[in-house]
């Protein structure tokens, strides 16, 4: 029964791996990809600025930013005492040298809070540069994932 | 800015818990029961301890059972009624805290497309999972997304006549709530 139970499994992981190699061969090949807002660049003060435009209340903003300073103070020593990247460089760093598509389409605007769009802009180039078949869409009053309910006509 | 909506949420979650957790551990330290062995004395306390235990357990429970019920509810397909006009297969990730109301709003643009007609697969992933960055979690959701796109190219390809559908796959996401599952995609 156990040996069953072990093969079935040993089968299900041999069927997963086929499926994730036939998905990553069509995305190389003929697919696309879309970044709506995205990758949006870890940056400290990118919390302080939500959190200034989205709670109302001076002493709950104090709070809430006493939080995220607390949060990111203790991200810090960690990655200090492990000797390790940090995972927010690390993704920036995976994003920016991801293979799994060779077309992409970055939809995004100026004042997003949360994507900083300059640093998307440096990401842009840099993909540019690798080879990526890149297309851009650029709003200016458009915020984070809120394109298409701005602009429905140019987003389809 | 939804993100941080769904990120305050998370966070006012977890002061109430913990604020539970400090309510408990002062009332066992400080009850004035805590020591009195009488037996009337003896039900006040076996009834406090409950309430105490309570206010501690409904918090957390509802916390787990929250983000379980989030976690299945997850990866969605739509296909498209006749097979052979799927032109293309969408994989779409939401943003953090997406709801499956607003990514079938971007779906449908897809579903609906008067000349090339695509097959969604889409879905995101709970707040914790994104928030903690559970790499297991976000590769299930991962498996669980190539798992129903790859059962739609099955279908399609197997209904063409002509032998030669060969559709392409295109990775629609959103934010960095989308981003994080693409990261363990790659």
């Amino acid at each position: 029964m156990i040996k069953d139970a072990i093969s079935g499994q040993m089968k299900d992981h041999h069927q997963d791996a086929e499926d994730l190699k036939a998905i990553s061969k069509r995305l190389k090949t003929k697919g696309f990809e879309v970044l709506d807002s995205a990758p949006a660049y870890l940056y400290e003060s990118t919390a302080y600025r939500v959190v200034d435009s989205s709670v109302p209340t001076l002493p709950l903003k104090l709070i809430l930013k006493c939080l995220v300073y607390i949060t990111i103070l203790i991200t810090k020593t960690a990655s200090y005492v492990r000797k390790r990247e940090r995972a927010d460089n690390i993704f920036w760093k995976n994003m920016l040298e991801s293979d799994l598509c060779q077309r992409q389409a970055f939809i995004y605007s100026t004042i997003d809070v949360m994507t900083d769009s300059e640093k998307l802009d440096e990401f842009i180039e840099a993909r540019k540069k690798q080879g990526i078949d890149v297309t851009v869409l650029k709003f200016d009053d458009s915020n984070n994932v809120l394109h298409m309910k701005k602009h429905p006509k140019e987003y389809k | 800015m939804m993100e941080w909506m769904f990120y305050k949420r998370f966070y006012v979650f977890k002061i109430i818990r913990r604020t539970a957790d400090v309510l408990c551990f002062i009332y066992f330290k400080t009850s004035p029961t805590a020591t009195s062995n009488s037996p009337k004395v003896h039900g006040v306390k076996v009834i406090g301890n409950m309430f105490a235990l309570c206010t501690r357990m409904i918090p957390t429970i509802i916390h787990h059972t929250y983000s379980i019920c989030h976690y299945l509810k997850t990866m969605n397909a739509v296909s498209q009624q006749n097979a052979i006009d799927t032109k293309a297969v969408v994989i779409m990730y939401g943003w953090f805290g997406a709801a499956s109301k607003n990514l079938k709003k971007y779906a449908e643009l897809y579903i609906n497309h008067p000349q090339n007609k695509c097959a969604v697969v889409y879905g995101t992933v709970d707040k914790p999972t994104i928030i903690t960055r559970n790499d297991a979690k976000l590769a299930a959701m991962v498996m669980d997304s190539v798992r129903k796109a790859v059962e739609i190219i099955r279908n399609v390809e197997s209904a063409a006549t002509d032998g030669g559908k060969d559709i392409p796959v295109v990775l629609h996401y959103f934010s960095n709530g989308g981003a994080f599952i693409v990261e363990n995609l790659g």
